[in-house]
């Protein structure tokens, strides 16, 4: 994916972060196309949970073909080197999002509604959180190493170039 | 690495104003008018037993918690009663004792019980009989002279019924009594959309809580609160668009018959009342809702009739994934239902149900 970076010389401890840095975006590439496909795989079902969500009633129609683009842009961001750090941007904000409406969802909502989509179904909605929580740090993680490297790699172009 | 954390911060800031935003604008949305929006709070009905009838021909004719007294339209004068507690499944059946009634032919006699009497009555021939559930005895009742096609009876023995005006030949309500004027009708209440007769077709429910009649139209989304004088209280109106009727009346060339002459466009399939509420059957598909669970079950729209609101909506699924259910009725905190010929019990949560609301469900 990102072979030429490789070809660099670098110190360790940016070998290190570039290592995490490809971890995390993979998991989130994962994540993103795996729960955006799952929702398209059942599109209407979708449509009815998010209309049904009693805080998200009126946007059964427009809000579900929205989420699903967004993730399914933001994993192919993170696919392409230049574009990884805004993708990190994205999936934090994405990240956000998410976790602050099942937050709202448990308690500032009139009632629960049942489920989420494929196998995140099975998840309760406060193992969802943490769920969520963990990849709100891993995109924070990315954003910070992967800002450390363009840093480093801006460096060693312009002292290359020297 | 300033700058990094700024943007951190930012799109922090940013993505949880989003949400809030969001949701206040889907709060909004619900509470305009014709958002056509159902609510599906998880679960407020508990499915129980189910007991086959062997015979289409059973209907309700009223009920406590656990017993349902089922009337017959082909033999009008047997009751059947279910008694649906939970480990005690049993039925029995019981003649009616009315007196005189050996050569009385019936067009469409229906029977009503309210403990701790039961009516029958058939408002074609026109007649009415009241009768005791001690003895299952009974004597003709009031004044048999009202034609009607809908009947229900309020308290002590005064029924509100619709029936046809002589005067212009069209629905209108009244009511009545065993005393003097014996009976009241009104033309205030039905709106005339179309012919007066189907148009303003609908089901009548007493309300025992609230002592408040109830007319809910069938093709069109409005709902009248009527008290026991028979003046109107109130309308409200169902979730649905459907303000102006859609069906087309003919009249048969040979005579006076009036025929509908497109389909019936139901909007309200069926209803009843029950406590602080008004149970609505919809026929129609919500904006927000999922097609394939809607043809596989009947939604129930629930209504305050304190306020006139709309409060959330639930399914009754279909019995073995195709029947709709013909009928059904609330007793307390159980809801009957009737599949042909299969009747079935559901419990009400009390977190939802429970009168007066608690204050998680009222009605936005």
């Amino acid at each position: 994916m990102a072979s030429f970076t490789f070809m660099l010389p670098i110190k360790t401890k940016s070998m290190k972060q570039r290592i995490v840095v490809e971890i995390i975006s993979f998991l989130f590439i994962l994540l993103f196309l795996y729960a955006a496909f799952s929702k398209l795989f059942d599109f209407r079902k979708f449509s009815a949970q998010i209309g049904q969500s009693p805080l998200l009633t009126g946007f059964g129609s427009t809000l579900p073909a929205f989420v699903i683009g967004c993730e399914i842009v933001v994993s192919f961001m993170f696919m392409v080197p230049r574009l990884r750090l805004t993708a990190f941007f994205l999936a934090f904000c994405l990240m956000v999002m998410f976790t602050s409406y099942i937050i709202a969802i448990l308690n500032f909502s009139n009632y629960v509604p049942c489920s989420c989509g494929g196998v995140l179904e099975k998840l309760g909605w406060r193992e969802h959180v943490i769920f969520n929580a963990v990849f709100v740090l891993l995109s924070l993680a990315g954003i910070i190493f992967q800002s450390k490297i363009q840093k480093t790699e801006t460096i060693a172009f312009y002292s290359k170039g020297l | 690495m300033k700058k990094i954390i700024f943007l951190i911060i930012a799109c922090f800031v940013f993505s949880v104003v989003t949400v809030i935003v969001l949701f206040a604008l889907s709060d909004r949305m619900k509470d305009e008018p014709n958002s056509f929006l159902r609510l599906f709070p998880p679960h407020p009905v508990i499915m129980g037993d189910t007991l086959n009838l062997k015979s289409h021909s059973y209907y309700i004719a009223g009920g406590t918690r656990h017993t349902v007294y089922l009337g017959n339209y082909t033999v009008p004068l047997r009751l059947l009663i279910v008694n649906m507690n939970m480990n005690a499944l049993d039925m029995r059946h019981v003649r009616l004792k009315i007196n005189g009634v050996g050569s009385q032919k019936f067009w469409s006699a229906t029977v009503q019980v309210d403990s701790p009497y039961y009516y029958l009555t058939d408002g074609a021939v026109p007649i009415m009989y009241k009768g005791n559930m001690q003895d299952w005895k009974a004597e003709k009742y009031l004044y048999d002279s009202i034609y009607f096609q809908t009947i229900a009876h309020m308290r002590g023995g005064s029924f509100a019924v619709k029936s046809l005006s002589g005067a212009t030949g069209e629905n209108v309500l009244g009511k009545i009594t065993a005393w003097a004027p014996y009976q009241h009708f009104t033309d205030r209440i039905l709106q005339k959309q179309v012919d007066g007769v189907f148009c303003t077709n609908g089901m009548m429910y007493f309300n025992k809580v609230l002592n408040q009649l109830v007319y809910l139209y069938y093709y069109r989304n409005q709902f009248m609160v009527i008290d026991t004088s028979m003046n109107l209280l109130y309308r409200g109106n169902t979730i649905d668009t459907t303000s102006y009727v859609k069906i087309k009346v003919g009249t048969i060339e040979s005579g006076q018959t009036k025929i509908l002459s497109s389909p019936p466009y139901f909007v309200n399939r069926l209803s009843t009342t029950s406590g602080d509420w008004l149970f609505v059957n919809s026929n129609l598909l919500a904006k927000n809702e999922y097609v394939d669970a809607f043809e596989t079950a009947d939604v129930i729209d629930m209504y305050n009739l304190r306020n006139g609101k709309y409060a959330f909506s639930f399914y009754i699924y279909h019995l073995q994934g195709k029947n709709k259910m013909s009928e059904f009725r609330v007793f307390d905190d159980t809801m009957m239902v009737r599949w042909d010929n299969v009747i079935g019990i559901y419990t009400l949560k009390p977190e939802y149900f429970a009168s007066p609301l608690p204050s998680g469900v009222e009605g936005k």
